[in-house]
């Protein structure tokens, strides 16, 4: 599997550190139990297109958003979590 | 503050080689960390003939060498006390070992480094493992590579790389 750095170019997942869903990204707008909770531990598990985050470890050492389809496992898109 | 002295992280060893391949460790230079955008640094970097690389290169200046290490960061090897005013600008120059490989570099890091580096030449810049390290790659000079690591791996690295040399020249001797 590979992944294609926005900076670095195509690199091999060894170089990267899966993070999670990214839902960590969006933060709950409310200051409720329930808002947190499913932010933090409630996740959907779709057979198709998601979306985690992965850190370039031992690359650029940036935060990327990786698009990818779980049935098919291509990866469509890699972009930059910092603007 | 006593005069300390300065010692490289692998002081005292003498170069390697073997198979054509030279293993050396660099002087022990200055080294900056320069994190940082806008017109201000850009024109303080001109004036060491340099520029904020772009991702993947590094440049060759009269103040020294500029080598991308990241979103809106470079190492300066050479003395960055002249951007502390533009840039986050941090002496990294006790931090690293800094190691060159002189010869067919790219059969050597092949087996450490798990990027493509056929056709990686003059002006290009890596930040890319080396084994299990963190390691910056660049090359200012033909069939030359510059490799940085973090001081504390110095000897893993050099070891790492050493065992890669033997194992190609030790082929090289039954022909394969
Ligand atoms: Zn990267």
């Amino acid at each position: 599997m590979r992944l294609t750095c926005p900076l670095c170019g195509p690199r091999d997942r060894r170089e990267f550190y899966y993070s999670g869903s990214a839902d960590y990204l969006t933060r709950p707008a409310t200051d409720d139990a329930a808002g947190w909770d499913n932010h933090l531990h409630l996740r959907d598990n779709p057979a198709g297109e998601t979306r985690d985050l992965w850190y370039h470890e031992t690359g650029c050492a940036q935060w990327l958003l990786v698009t990818r389809d779980t049935v098919t496992h291509v990866i469509s898109k890699v972009e930059l979590v910092a603007k | 503050m006593p005069n300390l002295i300065a010692k490289s992280a692998l002081f005292g060893q003498a170069p390697l080689t073997l198979g054509g391949v030279t293993l050396a460790e660099a002087p022990l230079g200055e080294m900056f960390s320069v994190a940082g955008q806008g017109k201000a640094l850009d024109k303080a970097l001109g004036k060491l003939g340099l520029v904020m690389p772009a991702p993947n290169s590094c440049a060759v200046g009269t103040g020294g060498v500029i080598v991308w290490t990241g979103r809106d960061q470079a190492f300066l090897l050479g003395d960055g006390s002249t951007l502390a005013e533009v840039a986050a600008v941090t002496d990294q120059s006790d931090g690293w070992a800094h190691l060159t490989l002189e010869g067919d570099f790219v059969a050597v890091l092949a087996r450490l480094v798990p990027v493509d580096l056929r056709g990686f030449g003059v002006g290009q810049a890596l930040r890319v493992g080396l084994g299990h390290m963190q390691a910056v790659i660049f090359c200012t000079a033909a069939a030359r590579a510059d490799l940085l690591v973090f001081r504390s791996m110095a000897r893993t690295a050099w070891d790492e790389i050493a065992h890669a040399m033997q194992h190609l020249a030790a082929r090289r001797v039954v022909g394969l």
